[in-house]
């Protein structure tokens, strides 16, 4: 989940004292990792990308506790727009889309435009999935000749913001030096770019220009937001659009040529409507409609009742609720989770457990009855110890193979139980013999390009007079345990025991598992200096037989 | 004394000083007991022993991989063919030997082999030589074998090589023709001797012959626990797959493709098999529908096809939705879980595994609510004696309201977070095939058992060493 770190100070300023701050940002379903000092790091469930950034921080929680109260029509925009964005050539294909908008007046003085540009940091990196997805451009309107062109060429040039002289566009990707942004640019084979019709004042995921460049005395702003996903695109330009009108600020929608709406942002408040019992019937509770309005307006939704309906108008930064579910969510988190009952569910029913399951534990409790103590090991494994070590060859088309793991060890599910228990021996160096161990536990194969999954026991028995006769009488007397009399013998070769002393058992015609003693190179690969005999079986083949 | 203290005193009396295996020998005691009352003779001052102690190194089977190539030497080779970029496919540890022996560089960006690695190869690299005298077992002390040991590729051993028992004066003077019975032999019994003789009084205090009883692994008596309670509260057992499609473990649980989870970072794509097949392509399609409206972005069936290592067992779940959601002849509600191994693509230390265990649970049925699925969980955390429970606003992509449970830990004082459920969204249930409500909710099972054991570090629970398994404390429910 994405954390966000915010100045304390801005958080107060706005009127919440440190005290109540973790309790309130709990209620809304977010944590607070640490206050340290003069900041304070909050996660936030990641549906929610408007409480990134402190004035929506502060907003969600004035809201909830009803210091302040949402008001119709707040974040609608009216004005008449001062730029124009066309869409040109070249971006249909690569990155289409573009919102954008004008503000006059904002006060980015003190620490605010410190604030902004963490936010803006923040929504690439999440929302924005690293600016693949998304991107924003803060812009000073004044230096703004004329209006805006957003299109993709090859080549172009361009001032690149903290450099002084104009460069080719391959230039400044030299200049912004982050591989990230080369390779969203690589995949496209051109440069994005939005123009104001004098100059090119950004290459969009990439850098702005120096000319149009944003200072804490800037008040007149042009922000631009592009991309590949229109809804993510406007969602991001309305949460911006909406923190500048809390701040103030006057902001204009710029008219569109060629894009999906006539103005952008589109920002409606959208519209929601149920059935009144809905909600007492998802919650568990019975609410009076005047509560569920306040409660709605506690989370800054407009609410209203007709007759047994209710109405809900949900603000543009909202950008999470996509259907009525999600006002009910808010409902319970406005009335708070605490504060609902537990209530029990009417109809009974019998549990009922899964055959293999119940078979697996019978095996279990028979061998621990037999003086083996159970192990249990992880199922990602590495070639070395699944097969080299115990000497056996393998194909690698069969071995289930994990494409990239961060613990380079860890490369393939395991195919067999046996040597994960011989590893364990090796770890219980230091613990007396004799050392009896089993594991019940899955193991993994590929055929034809499906993935066999099966459930195996093995047991190994170290001490200085194992050998095959204890581990033979170990599977016989275990499977009479879980009542098969009837098995049949075959000598095996398995290069991880010693020929001659190995067996592999069927039970009714099937191969069924293996056992014998473990070859000496393989015990000496593990460091044993005793003797070891070893068994493994196929539970399904066991009591695929067996069961019915 | 015991029997076998007095045969091995009887021996010594004679011989004064003797080879183990000698002693093995002539008493016809096995090695372990041998040795169990040889210490005990030398916990009464009665014999010396003198062991001599070998140190020896063995392979981890980190190691044991790297006999043919170790990473550094892979990728050296690999940047003097072609300079490499520099991201996440480069291996920390490779880079950073390669680095420390001076086989790379960094050229514009890029990763390219340097003129020592030419000489260092052809000369042969002195860890992957230690390597391979550790593997013949002829390794000795030396900077490369430290090397190998820090890098965890090889481990040091004591092995005792001999062992010589003395006895000391007190022992030769020990009486080992005790009068009376010792061990209660058959003849003794049944021709009546016992009553003619003293039976001979036994020091209670006496260490006691080590035996080992057998112990089930803390995580299955935790997992049995669980079962259980969801067994009485009337949950039908289901089980899904481990290696599962991506379609299964994020698409039909509305996870947007490209979420960040769905990066090679945090889940473990399998590079075999590549892809698996989706059955059901009427499903499939109503998915792919359900992305399109829902999050309003193009939907790639062959992402969907991706196998990877399941992520949480909700996979599970999202199954027994289809499976049971309109099944015919089921009573509602239907009560289902399921509890197994799921997997995160995470580096390795004493907080973090590749593999850990979750357990799922759903209820399906007819106008369920927020409220009923507080009083399961809360009867759930009750029967594993946790009263200290609440619930706080979460976000899943396939619950709405979701709920996130947390844990008060008195002893440690701070709070867990230990699960995480709510109502499955509509666009599910609907895609799924049925107008029923589902309760849905996915716990951690790690967790519970690490506060249940008080071990300090989750790789303990994997290491199985027997030593601790024997004398690990039992768990209390």
């Amino acid at each position: 989940m994405p954390t966000v770190t915010l100045a304390l100070e801005g958080i107060t300023t706005r009127g919440i004292d440190k005290e109540s701050l973790p309790k309130l940002v709990d209620r809304l379903g977010m944590s607070l990792e640490k206050i340290d000092g003069k900041e304070v790091t909050i996660e936030v469930t990641p549906d929610r990308p408007d409480l990134l950034e402190v004035n929506g921080l502060t907003r969600a929680i004035k809201l909830l506790e009803g210091k302040i109260e949402p008001k119709e029509n707040r974040y609608t925009l009216n004005g008449a727009p001062k730029l124009k964005i066309s869409i040109g050539k070249g971006v249909k294909d690569c990155r289409p889309f573009i919102s954008g908008f004008t503000v006059t007046g904002a006060d980015l003085s003190g620490g605010k435009i410190k604030e902004l540009m963490n936010f803006q940091e923040k929504l690439h990196e999440t929302y924005g999935r690293r600016r693949k997805k998304m991107s924003i451009g803060f812009h000073n309107l004044d230096s703004i000749e004329g209006d805006v062109v957003y299109e993709a060429s090859k080549k172009g040039s361009m001032t690149p913001l903290g450099s002084g002289k104009s460069v080719s566009f391959d230039e400044v990707m030299k200049f912004a030096g982050e591989e990230e942004w080369d390779e969203i640019i690589r995949g496209y084979g051109k440069y994005p770019h939005v123009s104001d019709g004098k100059k090119v004042i950004s290459i969009a995921p990439v850098l702005n220009c120096e000319e149009t460049k944003v200072t804490e005395k800037t008040e007149n702003l042009f922000v631009e937001v592009t991309g590949t996903s229109w809804h993510t695109v406007n969602d991001a330009a309305s949460i911006l659009a909406c923190l500048f009108i809390d701040s103030g600020a006057e902001v204009l929608p710029c008219s569109l040529v060629g894009g999906k709406t006539k103005q952008t942002p589109a920002m409606e408040y959208r519209e929601f409507r149920m059935p009144y019992p809905k909600i007492d019937r998802t919650l568990g509770y019975a609410f009076r409609a005047d509560d569920i309005i306040t409660l709605a307006n506690r989370m800054g939704l407009l609410a209203a009742r007709y007759s047994s309906r209710l109405f809900f108008m949900v603000p543009p930064y909202r950008v999470d609720v996509i259907s009525a579910r999600d006002i009910i969510e808010d409902i319970a988190i406005a009335y708070g989770y605490e504060r609902i009952n537990p209530l029990p569910i009417v109809g009974t029913s019998i549990g009922t457990p899964d055959e293999l399951e119940e078979d697996a534990e019978s095996v279990c409790s028979a061998l621990l009855g037999m003086g083996f103590s159970e192990a249990l090991n992880t199922y990602l494994t590495s070639e070395a110890q699944c097969f080299d070590m115990v000497r056996r060859e393998y194909d690698k088309e069969s071995v289930v193979r994990v494409a990239y793991a961060k613990t380079e060890s860890l490369s393939i599910l395991r195919e067999s139980i046996m040597p994960s228990l011989l590893s364990n021996l090796s770890a219980s160096l230091q613990a007396s013999l004799p050392q009896r161990l089993f594991e019940v536990g899955s193991v993994f194969r590929v055929e034809k390009g499906e993935v066999l999954e099966g459930r195996n026991v093995a047991m190994v028995n170290e001490h200085s007079r194992s050998n095959f006769s204890e581990i033979k009488g170990t599977v016989a007397e275990l499977l009479k345990v879980l009542g098969i009399s009837k098995f049949g013998l075959k000598e095996a070769k398995d290069p991880a025991f010693i020929e001659g002393r190995c067996a592999s058992i069927t039970v009714n015609g099937k191969t069924a598992g293996i056992f014998g003693e473990i070859h000496p190179e393989v015990l000496l690969n593990f460091g044993l200096e005793e003797p070891v005999a070893a068994a493994e079986l196929n539970l399904e083949a066991i009591f695929g037989q067996s069961s019915k | 004394m015991h029997e076998y203290e007095i045969a091995v005193l009887k021996i010594l009396k004679k011989e004064k000083k003797v080879d183990f295996r000698e002693l093995e020998k002539a008493s016809g005691i096995d090695k372990d007991r041998l040795m169990w009352a040889l210490e005990n003779l030398k916990a009464g001052g009665l014999v010396e022993i003198q062991k001599r102690e070998e140190k020896r190194y063995v392979l981890t089977d980190e190691g044991l991989g790297y006999l043919h190539g170790m990473p550094e030497e892979k990728l050296a080779a690999s940047a003097a063919e072609k300079p490499i970029r520099l991201d996440s496919s480069v291996g920390k540890i490779a880079l950073s030997w390669a680095k420390r022996n001076g086989w790379v560089e960094i050229k514009n960006g890029k990763l390219a082999a340097t003129a020592k690695w030419k000489a260092d190869s052809s000369k042969g690299y002195g860890q992957r030589l230690a390597l391979e005298s550790v593997k013949e077992g002829k390794a000795r002390e030396s900077e490369a074998i430290d090397a190998l040991i820090k890098r965890g590729l090889a481990k040091p051993v004591v092995k005792v090589s001999s062992i010589i028992v003395t006895i000391t004066p007190k022992g030769s003077g020990m009486e080992t023709e005790a009068g009376g019975i010792g061990a209660i032999a058959r003849e003794a019994l049944v021709s009546g001797a016992w009553k003619k003789e003293r039976i001979r009084p036994y020091d209670i205090n006496a260490p006691y012959e080590a035996f080992y009883p057998a112990r089930s692994h803390p995580l299955h008596e935790m997992i049995k626990t669980i079962r259980s309670v969801w067994l009485r509260m009337g949950f039908i057992e289901s089980v899904g797959p481990i290696v599962e499609s991506s379609f299964w473990n994020f698409d039909a649980l509305f996870s947007p493709q490209d979420h960040p989870t769905r990066e090679m970072q945090d889940t473990f794509f399998l590079s075999n098999p590549k892809l698996l097949d989706i059955d059901d392509l009427e499903l499939l399609s109503k998915v792919k529908r359900m992305h399109k409206t829902g999050w309003k972005q193009e939907f790639n069936e062959e992402l969907s096809r991706q196998a990877v290592l399941r992520t949480h067992t909700t996979s599970v779940t999202v199954r027994g939705i289809q499976k049971f959601a309109n099944a015919l002849k089921q009573n509602y509600p239907l009560r289902l879980f399921s509890i197994g191994r799921v997997f995160r693509n995470e580096t390795i230390d004493y907080k973090h595994l590749a593999e850990f265990y979750q357990t799922d649970g759903i209820i399906i049925g007819d106008n369920l609510s927020l409220a009923n699925l507080i009083d399961v969980l809360k009867k759930f955390y009750a029967q594993l004696g946790m009263e200290q429970i609440r619930f706080k606003p979460s976000y899943f992509p396939f619950t709405e309201p979701s709920l996130e449970v947390q844990y008060y830990d008195e002893e440690r004082g701070e709070e867990l977070e230990i699960g995480g459920g709510g109502i499955i969204r509509q666009e599910i249930t609907k895609a799924m095939g049925t107008d029923r409500t589902v309760l849905a909710w996915g716990l951690s099972v790690d967790r519970l058992m690490m506060h249940r054991l008080g071990i300090p570090t989750i790789t303990e629970l994997y290491k199985n060493d027997i030593g601790w398994l024997r004398s690990r404390p039992s768990l209390k429910v």
